[in-house]
């Protein structure tokens, strides 16, 4: 148990399926290290989004355990659930904000509740929006933005509050090259602060000029 | 990277993975109570015509069996006035021993049951008989008083059952040779009453019931329009608590606020209804004085309100909640 400790992500044996006779992952195994950024690769239907789901417990896993920050979340109750949710910063396919809330009350939700007081809460918003580029865009409707710039909202949430361990899935699909290359930067950067941060993204070019570990699925399994 | 860094975080994470964040757990609790009553509160705002149409329902609901207790705290009142008037006669044996009569009277004024005892001598009745039927002397020729003593007493209980027993056991004491009881429309009046309190316990349990659906079936609503709202919370990390509470205040405001109207629903009905009571009470000598619904009343009302409301948000949330 020794070495895991320096793990923040354990997957021991991991399958999933959704369907009879249809493994979205098979025997999956990996470790993402604290403070390690990878990336997760493969196209569309090799079990990206399904991986990330199940670290997340928003799906449990069929087979296996899965071991975050040293606890086993395959039997998680549902206030387990919300807590391992807490803890986690994530950033969704599509952005998944909340339509009738300002940026700046989407970005304060995590904080909010984690129990943050006010003045801490808004001493932390700013800046995230600020690295997301959105910094004078704080009382606008989330629905006011353009795709792009509501997944950025949507990356600012997942990072406010700090988190230990950052989980996103095509944060990058929605936005053009240049931006994506940009967000990509900003990942990195959190990176260095000590942030542990997986990646899941169809798009080679954008991480290939990028020294980092590719996890790479092909339909539900690592190709080694 | 220090390796105590490292360490940090992983107990960061695992910290708050076993919810033991360091913040004020009880100040954020009642911070979060106080954003999902506001919160709520903006709801009902936002959607004025539909929760008026439910708070007025609520209203009429409730204003139903408040009503009808108001009338029988009224009717009650009434009865108990009248039960004043309710005497039982007893008719003592001719030639009794003046020790035997002080004997009854001492047994009587220690019973628990009755409230007052009054003797009336032969000759305090004659002399009242001579007064009210003036037959021309008549009565003063008598050579001898035919009338027995009379012992009147008034009854401390009220429910003619009880009144019925005392009736029984007066008949039977040795010294007594008769016994008068007139209350037949009050035992009348008295079962009414009975009648319509059941009615108004039926009538709060109906419509209690009433209350619940039309506040689940809002809320039930509510959430539906705002399920993708609750996704995203729960994707955030939302517990099931923080999730329900706004909507648990919703339906607590929706129970208050038709309590309220009920209260005023009721009050005017009393109104109208005051002038009346006082013409007929008038018309019988009397000053009745209409009861409003009293400080107990109202409290009570606006309780039952707000639990009725709550349990109807409670129960729609949490059938709602619960599917993820
Ligand atoms: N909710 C679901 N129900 C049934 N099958 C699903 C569900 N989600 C994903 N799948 C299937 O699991 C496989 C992996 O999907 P996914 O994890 O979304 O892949 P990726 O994110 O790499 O594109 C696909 O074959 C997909 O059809
Ligand atoms: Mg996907």
């Amino acid at each position: 148990m020794n070495s895991s400790n320096n793990n923040i992500i354990e997957f021991r044996n991991v399958s999933k399926r959704y369907v009879a006779y249809e493994d979205a992952l098979k025997n999956v195994n990996f470790d993402l290290k604290l403070g390690e950024m990878a990336f997760l690769t493969g196209p569309s239907g090799a079990g990206k989004s399904t991986l990330l789901k199940l670290i997340a417990a928003m799906e449990e896993s069929t087979l296996g355990d899965i071991i975050v920050a040293g606890q086993n979340i395959s039997h998680l109750s549902r206030s387990g659930v919300a807590s391992l949710r807490r803890a986690l910063g994530m950033v969704f396919q599509d952005a998944q904000l909340l339509e009738n809330y300002t940026v700046y009350e989407n970005v304060a939700l995590p904080l909010t509740l984690l129990g943050f007081r006010e003045k801490d809460i808004s001493s932390r918003v700013q800046p995230a929006l600020e690295l997301v580029g959105l910094g004078d865009k704080a009382r606008r409707y989330a629905t006011a933005l353009s795709i792009g710039e509501q997944q950025r909202v949507g990356i600012a949430r997942a990072i406010a509050h700090k988190p230990p361990l950052l989980l996103a899935d095509e944060p990058t699909g929605n936005l053009d090259p240049a931006l994506a290359a940009e967000i990509m930067q900003l990942f990195i950067e959190l990176n260095k602060t000590g942030m542990s941060i997986l990646i899941a993204t169809h798009d080679l070019s954008l991480i290939a000029s990028l020294h980092y570990r590719i996890l790479s699925l092909k339909e539900g399994s690592f190709a080694s | 990277m220090s390796k105590i860094w490292r360490k940090y975080r992983l107990a960061e994470l695992a910290s708050i993975m076993k919810r033991e964040h360091k913040n004020n757990r009880l100040v954020s609790y009642l911070i979060n109570h106080f954003n999902a009553a506001i919160v709520s509160l903006d709801r009902i705002i936002c959607t004025p015509i539909s929760s008026l149409l439910t708070i007025v329902v609520i209203a009429i609901a409730l204003a139903l069996p408040f009503g009808l207790a108001v009338l029988l705290q009224n009717a009650k009142v009434l009865t108990q006035n009248w039960d004043k008037g309710t005497q039982i006669s007893l008719y003592l044996k001719m030639n009794l021993a003046e020790t035997e009569k002080q004997t009854l009277l001492q047994q009587l004024r220690s019973d628990s049951n009755i409230a007052n005892v009054q003797y009336i001598s032969p000759e305090e009745g004659l002399e009242t008989l001579q007064k009210s039927v003036d037959v021309q002397g008549v009565l003063k020729q008598l050579q001898e008083n035919p009338l027995p003593g009379v012992v009147v007493i008034t009854p401390k209980v009220t429910e003619p059952r009880a009144v019925d027993s005392l009736f029984n056991i007066m008949q039977q004491l040795s010294a007594v040779d008769s016994v008068r009881l007139d209350r037949t429309w009050f035992e009348r009046l008295y079962y009414l009453v009975e009648f319509v309190r059941h009615g108004f316990l039926a009538l709060l349990f109906l419509f209690g019931l009433g209350v619940v659906f039309i506040v689940g079936n809002t809320i039930r609503l509510a959430l539906q329009s705002s399920s993708k709202e609750i996704k995203v919370f729960k994707l955030i990390g939302a517990n099931d608590a923080y999730v329900r509470r706004p909507f648990l205040y919703t339906g607590l405001y929706y129970g208050v606020a038709g309590a309220g109207l009920a209260w005023v629903i009721v009050f005017a009905a009393m109104l109208w209804i005051s002038v009346p009571v006082h013409d007929l009470a008038a018309s019988y000598g009397g000053d009745f004085i209409l009861q409003r619904l009293d400080i107990n009343g109202v409290l009570t009302l606006f309780g039952v309100g707000a639990v009725l409301g709550w349990i109807g948000a409670r129960l729609a949330v949490m059938k709602h909640v619960r599917k993820n």
